[in-house]
Formats: structure tokens, C-alpha cells, sequence
């Protein structure tokens, strides 16, 4: 497993209208090459030891902003390898500016893998205020 | 070993991958850490490194044959992957998936390569379609032939027979150094211990491996359904019953993943590279470890190397260094001084 899987400069607070939604992180796909939004079946995140709804989380590849259910179709777009990925979360009420713990799980099907590859990795960090 | 082998020596960029994955090489870095090894030909996985793919534009085609030329490199091969499973609900048409073969056949071919990379779980009716376009690309399409796949199988029969009835000369095979693991590798065993393994259970498992060495393997079946197809040769190699085993002792996770790990390599007398030359364009020269000796901990080089000589291979073998995976959990990974080391332990083989 790759060692650097969060962005340690990557975290925001999500404001909508002045008001904070949620937050964002970076991440990097657990994988050797990029792929297609399509074959990451599925992300799970936790804050704070909570598990954050699944319908909670966004994906922004390129610009785009994708939730895990349209992602099931988003065949061009790429998670590049090595690149960091924004992942999304909307929380009410959003997560306080200072300390917090993250744990994420990326599942992946690469189409020629007998297998799925499932990675988890946690870390700590600031949310900037 | 007879000196005058047409043999040349190229590097995967498979094999820089940590450091890649964490921006301590881009791609021209990469290209440069390849010459700096000593050999001469680079192999791609442009999913992984070429931006926009796959739809690289003409300013990074440029840059790119202009980093081949600074760094005296020739393009060997490029490494496709059939992405056949993109949507949900069902697996890409037979059109569909020759297509894509096509698409990455075009671009190997703009990209200067001149062999592309088939997976092993590749059928054999999307090969069969896609070649008038490899013909019309001068492109040899290579089924890679990985472990626990093999030569003189019913499976490679299959696609040999494709080839006599088709009478191509645009396909044909690339063995990968996995089917040429003796044992286990020693920093697989090692990552086992740090996390929690017991050193009984993987002595076993280090001894029922050399026993499938020694006693032969029972190879994989051609099927469409890897998966099950993996299953059963798992099965057939007496893995259920040493995972019963280990259970049944007290094994814990780390035990299991050193167990099943074990059914990721094979061992293969190298005479069957000889018998099959004729239709071999590319070899991935898989390791894990060149010690400092330039003894790699796995493969018997000299005896491998002997076969691809003694069929009087002129292809390139191209180092695949996948020993980051069995170090990164705790341990720094220098892949571009194990590259130099292997590919100055097959310089020696080849030029003494």
C-alpha cells in the first residue's frame, strides 16, 4: 500500500452562500494507473470515528462534481495515478476549524482483476478555520 | 553464457511506480532513471503516466519523443489494459472491446512502440479482431504470459492455434519472470513478520511452495471468468487445504496474505522459453529483489537467461520491479537502484 494517501494541505472547510456545508480532502487513488470514475465502485469515509453517509460524499474530477450514484456512469473522466483527488463532504452541521481524525476506504475493480482491491488508511488533521 | 546475443535490455515504468505515486519522478524524470540504469529501451503503461490519456495531445507527443532522444531510449512496449468492465451492468460487446484494443494499438504505434502488452485475461476473439489493425500499425500484439498462466498449456495452446490459423505475424507472447520464482521472496517474508506473522506457519508455506516447485503446477484453464478460473486453479494447487491448515494452527490475517500471495508465482523450467521462442516478442523481467551481490532472491537469472539465448531471442527483456508493494509499509523504496541492479546482474549474464 502507498504511504501518502491523503493530501496533507488538501483540507477546506465547503462554504455554500457564506455558510459552511461540509469539507474536502485530497486523496489519491490506491492503484497503479489511473481509471475511470466508473471502476471506483464505492468510498467510504469516516470523521471523527463516524461514518459519513454515503450520499454525503461528492467527487470532483476536472472541474465536475460527482456523487457516488451518478459516478456508477462517468466513464471519461479519470482519477489519475499520483494525482490527488477531491473528495467532498456535506455535513450539517459542518465540522469545526481545528483537530479531527479521517479514515477513508476506496474499493476499486480493475476489469482484469479476479479480485476487488479495498485500501483503507486513516489519518489526523487541522481543518483550517 | 556465449557473448553475441542479439538480447536487449529495457525497463517497465511499472517499475518506478512509488516514486512516481509520490512526486519524486514525473515521467522525465522516469525516462532519465531508465538510461540511468544502463539499458536502452522504456516500456509504458500510458494509463498511469500520459497525460490526457487517451487522448495525449500533439504538444506532449512532441515532448515526449524529444525526451526518447536526450535520453537515447526507444519505445519497447506499450502496456494496454482492457478496461472491459466501465459500466455496471455489463461487460463491454466484442465490438466494443476490439475497439479499445484498436484505440491503444494506434497509440502504441504513435508513441513510437512496436510491441503492445495483452492481459492474460484478454479473449481470444478481441485479438483475433484487432488484427488488421496491429498489421496496419506494425504493432505485435503480446499476450503477457503471467503466472500462474503458462507456456505449453492448454490455455497458450488455444491462442498458438489462433496464430497457425490465422497465420499472423502480429501476435505472439511475452513471458513475465513470475512464472520463474524458485521462492518466495525474502522481503515478502520479511513484510509478513512486521506484521504479525508467525514464522512456523510461514516456513510452511515457504515449504508447500517449494514442494508445488519441485512437484510441477497444475496449470490455469483458459476462461472468460478469471475469477473462477483463479479459483480453481487455487483449488487444484492444494490451496484450500493449506489455508485449512494454517486456520486450524492459529493463523492469523498476515499468515493468510503470505499464503495467498504465494499463489501469485510460479515456477517454470526455463526450456519452455526455448521451445516457444518463435513466438516470443517481449519479456517482462519481473523481481522483487537484486541484492547486493546482483543475485536476484527469487529468479534464477543465469538459468533463465540461458533459455532466451539458447532460442536465439533478439527481443528485449524489460525489468518489472514489483518489490515496493513488499516494502512500503515501513521501509524506504529505492526501485531505481534495484533496476540498476538488475539490469546490471543481466548485462553480466549476457555479455560474459
Amino acid at each position: 500500500m502507498f504511504q501518502q494517501v491523503f493530501d496533507p494541505e488538501g483540507y477546506a472547510v465547503l462554504t455554500q452562500d457564506g455558510r459552511p456545508v461540509g469539507f474536502q480532502f485530497g486523496m489519491k487513488l490506491q492503484y497503479y494507473r489511473g481509471a475511470p470514475l466508473s471502476i471506483v465502485l464505492d468510498l467510504e469515509v469516516w470523521l471523527d470515528g463516524g461514518k459519513v453517509p454515503r450520499e454525503s460524499l461528492r467527487v470532483v474530477n476536472r472541474g465536475d462534481v460527482f456523487t457516488l450514484v451518478e459516478m456508477e456512469t462517468v466513464v471519461d473522466h479519470r482519477w489519475e495515478f499520483g494525482r490527488w483527488g477531491t473528495v467532498q463532504v456535506l455535513l450539517d452541521p459542518a465540522p469545526a476549524p481545528g483537530p479531527h481524525r479521517l479514515g477513508g476506504t476506496q474499493t476499486i475493480r480493475p476489469s482484469y482483476m479476479p479480485h476487488m482491491i479495498v485500501v483503507h488508511a486513516d489519518t489526523e488533521f487541522t481543518l483550517p478555520g | 553464457m556465449a557473448a553475441g546475443n542479439r538480447i536487449k535490455r529495457s525497463v517497465s515504468l511499472y517499475s518506478f511506480q512509488e516514486e512516481y505515486y509520490d512526486g519524486r519522478l514525473d515521467l522525465e524524470g522516469c525516462l532519465s532513471a531508465v538510461a540511468s540504469t544502463g539499458a536502452t529501451g522504456v516500456e509504458v503503461l500510458a494509463e498511469a503516466m500520459f497525460p490526457d490519456f487517451p487522448n495525449p495531445s500533439p504538444e506532449f507527443e512532441a515532448q515526449w519523443f524529444g525526451w526518447l532522444a536526450k535520453n537515447g531510449l526507444t519505445p519497447t512496449c506499450y502496456d494496454a489494459f482492457l478496461e472491459s468492465k466501465i459500466y455496471r451492468n455489463r461487460v463491454l460487446t466484442l465490438r466494443e472491446q476490439v475497439a479499445m484494443t484498436e484505440r491503444d494499438i494506434c497509440l502504441a504505434a504513435r508513441f513510437g512502440f512496436r510491441t503492445l502488452r495483452t492481459l492474460c485475461s484478454t479473449p481470444l476473439e478481441v485479438i483475433e479482431g484487432s488484427l488488421a489493425c496491429a498489421e496496419k500499425e506494425s504493432v505485435t500484439i503480446c499476450l503477457e504470459v503471467h503466472a500462474p498462466f503458462a507456456l505449453d498449456s492448454a490455455w497458450s495452446d488455444l491462442y498458438l492455434e489462433m496464430i497457425h490459423r490465422t497465420g499472423t505475424k502480429r501476435f505472439g507472447f511475452m513471458p513475465d519472470f513470475g512464472m520463474f520464482y524458485r521462492n518466495m521472496p525474502p522481503i515478502a517474508r520479511a513484510q509478513a513478520l512486521r506484521k504479525g506473522a508467525h514464522p512456523d506457519l510461514l516456513r510452511f508455506v515457504d515449504e508447500a511452495f517449494e514442494q508445488r516447485v519441485a512437484k510441477g503446477f497444475v496449470p490455469i484453464r483458459y476462461s472468460l471468468d478469471l475469477a473462477a478460473a483463479n479459483q480453481a486453479y487455487r483449488r487444484e494447487n492444494g490451496m484450500v487445504d493449506l489455508r485449512d491448515k494454517l486456520v486450524s494452527l492459529g493463523a492469523n490475517e498476515a499468515d493468510l496474505g503470505y499464503l495467498f500471495m504465494s499463489y501469485n508465482f510460479t515456477w517454470n523450467d526455463p526450456s519452455v522459453v526455448t521451445r516457444n521462442i518463435a513466438h516470443i516478442f517481449h519479456t517482462h523481467a519481473k523481481f522483487h529483489e537484486v541484492d547486493e551481490q546482483y543475485v536476484d532472491t527469487t529468479t534464477p537469472l543465469p538459468e533463465v537467461l540461458a533459455a532466451y539465448v539458447a532460442g536465439g531471442y533478439d527481443g528485449y527483456l524489460s525489468s518489472e520491479y514489483e518489490g515496493n508493494s513488499s516494502l512500503n509499509d515501513a521501509l524506504p523504496v529505492d526501485s531505481v537502484e534495484q533496476v540498476r541492479r538488475q539490469q546490471e546482474a543481466m548485462r553480466r549474464i549476457l555479455e560474459a
